[in-house]
């Protein structure tokens, strides 16, 4: 029994590529366009752990004619509000989005680049063809990590800054996946307890 | 006796005759709330100075006072640019002067501007705090030079006694002091312009 407790926070301490954040389930049916006046839209987020990110999945809307456009991803550290730029940036291009449709767009393998457990990652539009508007879609709560849903991160031409709504639903559609790097709090428990029980056993035999 | 003293003399007789006529009429730039003379005097005597002796202009400030965009159009036809202007600005003045103008009395905070994709309408929220250390009432957000191809289609009204006249405004509910209330625009928009406009705060003497 006490073998098993050991290996399973063993395995939970080495875990495999997961979720980090998941921001996909709850659809808040709200939209941010770049072309009402923003270069750059993202968000701060909070994931389970630091980790080795594999990739990240975002929510495009097109509320123009059907339209191709390029896609930019950059991750950030926190500061006030946004600090250095962490790895990037990571590009997909030639994406096509249809009239009046939500498009998920993976981002390609950043290489498991390290990213501390807060980070802010944003999304920048180009090459957007004629007819199209581009936007990111509103999602809120996260089911994996958290985010505060008073802000989301954006450019206005003033750098990239805190913004609000004001409807308490300011969390972008991301998806993070990942190696985490630091144990989860249950995976630490789990093999402390192992450990712990195997050595009480130990004394008891000596 | 020169040529522009005659010509300030005429036009100072027609203002006093159109006033004559108008006086029985419901003239519709008479703002409805408290206005103290003393503004309407100095900012006329202000438009006055700068207008030099241009008479078209002069005039154009003593029309101001009525404060309305209708009786500069009406009382300047044909007298020029220069009067149109000159009440135009003394009209301005005169309204951001009066009571009603509640827009320093009150902190804006302004939601960006976001897309509902189940119903295709565009929405702002704006949060509107009394700042003012008194109760404000019978409030609008009034909307103004909203950018071109947008349009407010939950307005409760637009403006006829401000300039510029024809922003639409949302009415909202007496505010106590240091209390917020939430105002919710709607828009719709043609093309894809960026989103602007200048927002003002009054009562209803300031629309």
């Amino acid at each position: 029994m006490t073998k098993i407790i050991l290996m399973l926070g063993l395995a939970a301490l080495s875990s495999p590529a997961a979720e980090l954040y998941d921001n996909t389930v709850n659809d808040q049916q709200f939209s941010v366009f770049y072309s009402t006046g923003y270069n750059e839209i993202g968000d701060q987020v909070e994931m389970i752990s630091p980790g080795d990110v594999t990739s990240l999945d975002a929510q495009f809307f097109n509320d123009g004619s059907d339209a191709t456009f390029d896609a930019q991803l950059q991750f950030y550290q926190v500061g006030s509000p946004v600090g250095a730029q962490i790895g990037g940036p990571f590009t997909v291009t030639g994406i096509f989005i249809a009239s009046f449709t939500s498009q998920t767009v993976t981002f390609p393998d950043p290489g498991d680049l390290p990213l501390p457990q807060d980070v802010i990652a944003t999304l920048t539009v180009q090459n957007v063809s004629a007819g199209g508007d581009i936007g990111v879609n509103f999602f809120d709560p996260p089911t994996v990590g958290t985010s505060d849903d008073t802000f989301y991160i954006a450019d206005s031409g003033m750098g990239l800054q805190q913004v609000s709504t004001n409807m308490d639903i300011d969390n972008i559609y991301f998806e993070i996946d990942g190696t985490a790097t630091a144990p989860e709090p249950a995976a630490i428990t789990l093999t402390l307890g192992g450990l712990l029980i195997l050595a009480v056993s130990r004394r008891r035999r000596t | 006796m020169s040529k522009r003293s005659i010509l300030t003399f005429v036009l100072v007789c027609q203002f006093a005759l159109s006033s004559a006529m108008l006086r029985g009429q419901a003239v519709g730039g008479s703002p409805g709330g408290v206005c103290l003379p003393s503004i309407k005097s100095q900012c006329v005597s202000d438009c006055s100075q700068q207008c030099g002796d241009v008479g078209e202009c002069i005039f154009g400030c003593e029309i101001g006072q009525f404060t309305s965009t209708d009786q500069c159009n009406f009382d300047c036809n044909g007298l020029g640019d220069a009067c149109v202007q000159s009440c135009l600005a003394t009209v301005t003045c005169i309204t951001n002067g009066c009571e009603g103008n509640f827009t320093d009395k009150v902190a804006l905070n302004l939601g960006t501007i976001v897309y509902n994709r189940a119903t295709g309408i565009w929405q702002q929220t704006v949060r509107v705090t009394n700042i003012s250390g008194e109760t404000l009432g019978d409030l609008a957000y009034v909307v103004d030079t909203l950018a071109s191809g947008w349009t407010v289609i939950n307005a409760d009204g637009v403006t006829s006694q401000l300039v510029p006249a024809g922003s639409p405004y949302k009415n909202f509910a007496d505010l106590a002091s240091n209390a917020t209330a939430t105002v919710v625009l709607q828009f719709s928009r043609a093309g894809t312009g960026a989103f602007t406009y200048s927002p003002r705060v009054g009562s209803a003497s300031y629309r």
